[in-house]
């Protein structure tokens, strides 16, 4: 995008015409981000679920065992399910190599100083230090790196939950791939992990939605909609400040 | 176990070429001989056809001495492999092998004993088979475990390294055990790990099954070499499969059938106890098969959970015993995961709920301020207005 060298508040001057301001639609999440968005979410859905049901059964089969396969079925579920969500992790790691721009890692791990800057305005933005989010087309910075942390969550999941699934197995991929992680913590403790890792997901998830709506509100620009459709509409405002590098606004 | 009725014709054949040879010159009938080759055959997942090879082996066997050292123990483990009466251990083990040296039992004392000990690691230099049961204390140079004035580690440094093969008995040999246990003082450590590069077998447990004893020494006895092992050292044959792949509760399990209080109508009908703490999900050895006692039960079989004590450190990471999973670390004795996760996201959705109050009215304010925010009243997909130079 080419940005002219202007100050924002001349933006602001140019885009906002009788207190309405242009909207731009630029086209931020790609497929493959939005896919692997509701895969996971529909993937973490069924796996609490199924999962905390194998860790507290909520419920009982009643009647002959032979006839029953309540907790098998439910583990069936959990694994098959486990296997669509490591694929989606995994495919999603690699697309923040491979990805369209907004899919990449830099908007993940902030290593530039406008980024590192961003997280600070992103914290004082939420802890009512500052009125207004700073613009993004793509995550904010302090997003990025809460996306960064679930996906670290994502792969501790992956990891403790192949090892508890490798112990069916007496050799071959599994024992020797994952087997490990039994070894050096003790199955019992990797079950714990993978519990709780759960409820650290879970607690991720009402934060996320609560900061989409939030930002939503604030902003207007479509981002709850964004990931179902790809689309922000921003004002130029966002789209300057954000490709400028969340240079400091300079005041007239 | 294999019953000696149906052995196939190979094995009479055996028994009949033994007829006149040493078993019928032991105080055990060759019928109780058979069947305790059988039940080693199984015990050690072979085919039933090598039923023959065993028998023949311990025809031949020319009484490899054995000898049996005790540390930081309870004996557990001697008593176990001695009261493993069918299919007949202390009658036919103890007459296979020449057992030189074992505190518990032996009949000297004092320098006597020690005589033994020492002609043995003399005269059969590289061929004896050596047993280590009980931990070995590490801390303070070892004293919190002497014997004749030689701390634990000394003496099987200068047994086990001479040896043919070191068996390491019981979870506290193997792993270290209790003594290990967090709040240990001792530094106790198992064989393997006090005594880096020997050629070890771990045969854990608390206690070690007797016939899983029998079934290694047999085992070497037929084939000349130790049991294939598990990446911890602990024979295949013992510790290949899971309990829970084995227990006979598993249909339960998969039906969702738990016992959900002791005693309860499910406790009652045998179901499974994993909601009870049962840790036979982390736990690979063959109890469900072999059983204690004479083969008359196990922890399972008798309504109690599994607590897997044929694994490392199983005080430690199998506690609390009675609950499916272990307490939060750093959260105090009584914390469930359970309990740690809900409080968790408690806390984010009362955070995410005070930050939203605190939204909604920093947007009041704004709005009571005169300053309606301009993006508010956008037209979206309106045409982009470009910014332009000044
Ligand atoms: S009783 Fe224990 S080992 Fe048996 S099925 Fe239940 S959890 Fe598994």
């Amino acid at each position: 995008m080419e940005i002219p060298n202007s100050s924002s508040s001349a933006n602001k001057a140019n885009g906002a015409v009788g207190g309405v301001v242009d909207r731009q639609v630029v086209y931020v999440w790609d497929l493959a981000i939005r896919l692997t968005h509701w895969i996971n979410v529909f993937a973490i859905l069924i796996l609490s679920l199924t999962g905390y049901f194998i860790y507290s059964p909520f419920m009982e089969g009643r009647g002959e065992a032979t006839n029953q396969y309540l907790m098998g079925t439910i583990r069936f579920v959990h694994f098959a399910t486990a296997f669509v969500f490591a694929v989606n992790v995994l495919f999603r790691i690699y697309w923040s190599f491979a990805g369209t721009k907004y899919a990449r890692w830099h908007q993940f791990v902030p290593t530039s100083r406008s980024r590192l800057r961003g997280l600070g305005r992103m914290l004082r933005y939420y802890s009512f230090l500052r009125r207004e989010p700073p613009p993004q087309v793509g995550h904010n910075p302090l997003a990025g790196l809460a996306y960064t942390a679930i996906h670290i969550l994502f792969v501790i999941q992956i990891f403790t939950g192949f090892a508890l699934y490798s112990l069916a197995y007496r050799t071959g991929f599994w024992p020797s791939t994952f087997g490990w992680v039994n070894l050096l913590m003790g199955t019992p403790l990797v079950r714990l992990v993978h519990d709780i890792v759960m409820w650290l997901i879970i607690a991720f998830t009402i934060h996320h939605v609560y900061s989409g709506i939030l930002l939503e509100i604030e902003e207007r620009s479509g981002l709850l909609g964004s990931i179902v459709t790809g689309y922000k509409s921003l004002t130029p405002n966002h789209i300057y400040e954000s490709d400028t590098a969340n240079l400091p606004k300079k005041k007239p | 176990m294999a019953n000696p009725e149906i052995l196939s014709d190979g094995v009479w054949a055996a028994l009949e070429r033994s007829m006149t040879s040493r078993t019928t010159s032991r105080n055990v009938s060759r019928r109780k001989f058979l069947r305790f080759c059988s039940a080693m055959t199984a015990a050690l997942a072979l085919p039933l056809s090598y039923t023959t090879q065993v028998v023949e082996a311990l025809e031949q066997t020319r009484r490899p001495a054995l000898v049996w050292l005790e540390f930081q123990d309870c004996a557990g483990n001697s008593e176990a492999a001695l009261r493993a009466s069918h299919p007949g251990f202390a009658e036919i083990v103890l007459d296979l092998l020449s057992w030189n040296y074992h505190e518990t039992v032996m009949a000297p004392s004092g320098k006597a004993a020690e005589k033994s000990l020492a002609d043995t690691l003399k005269d059969e230099k590289g061929k004896y088979i050596a047993i280590v049961e009980g931990s070995i204390p590490m801390a303070n140079n070892g004293i919190y475990c002497t014997i004749g004035g030689r701390t634990a580690l000394d003496l099987a440094k200068e047994v086990c390294s001479n040896a043919y093969a070191t068996i390491a008995i019981g979870t506290c040999a193997t792993f270290g055990g209790l003594p290990a246990a967090e709040g240990g003082i001792t530094g106790a450590v198992g064989v393997g790990d006090a005594i880096p590069g020997l050629r070890l077998l771990n045969l854990s447990g608390c206690p070690a099954n007797g016939a899983n004893l029998a079934a290694t020494i047999v085992h070497w006895l037929t084939f000349k070499e130790l049991p294939a092992t598990d990446s911890l050292k602990r024979p295949l044959f013992a510790h290949g499969d899971r309990i829970h792949d084995l227990c006979p509760r598993r249909p339960h399990y998969d039906a969702g059938q738990f016992v959900r209080a002791w005693g309860d109508e499910g406790h009652r009908l045998g179901w499974c106890l994993y909601q009870m703490g049962c840790k036979g999900p982390n736990a690979n050895y063959n109890c469900p098969q072999v059983q204690f006692n004479d083969a008359t039960g196990w922890p399972i079989g008798v309504g109690h959970g599994c607590v897997g004590c044929a694994s490392p450190k199983f005080w430690d990471t199998m506690t609390p015993f009675y609950r499916a999973l272990p307490s939060v670390p750093g959260f105090g004795a009584e914390s469930t995961a359970d309990a740690f996760g809900t409080g968790a996201v408690a806390v984010v959705a009362g955070l995410t709920a005070a930050h939203a109050v605190g939204s909604i009215i920093r947007n009041q304010g704004a709005k009571s301020n005169g300053q309606p925010k301009a993006k508010k009243t956008i037209e979206p997909n309106q045409t982009p207005a470009r910014p332009t130079e000044e």
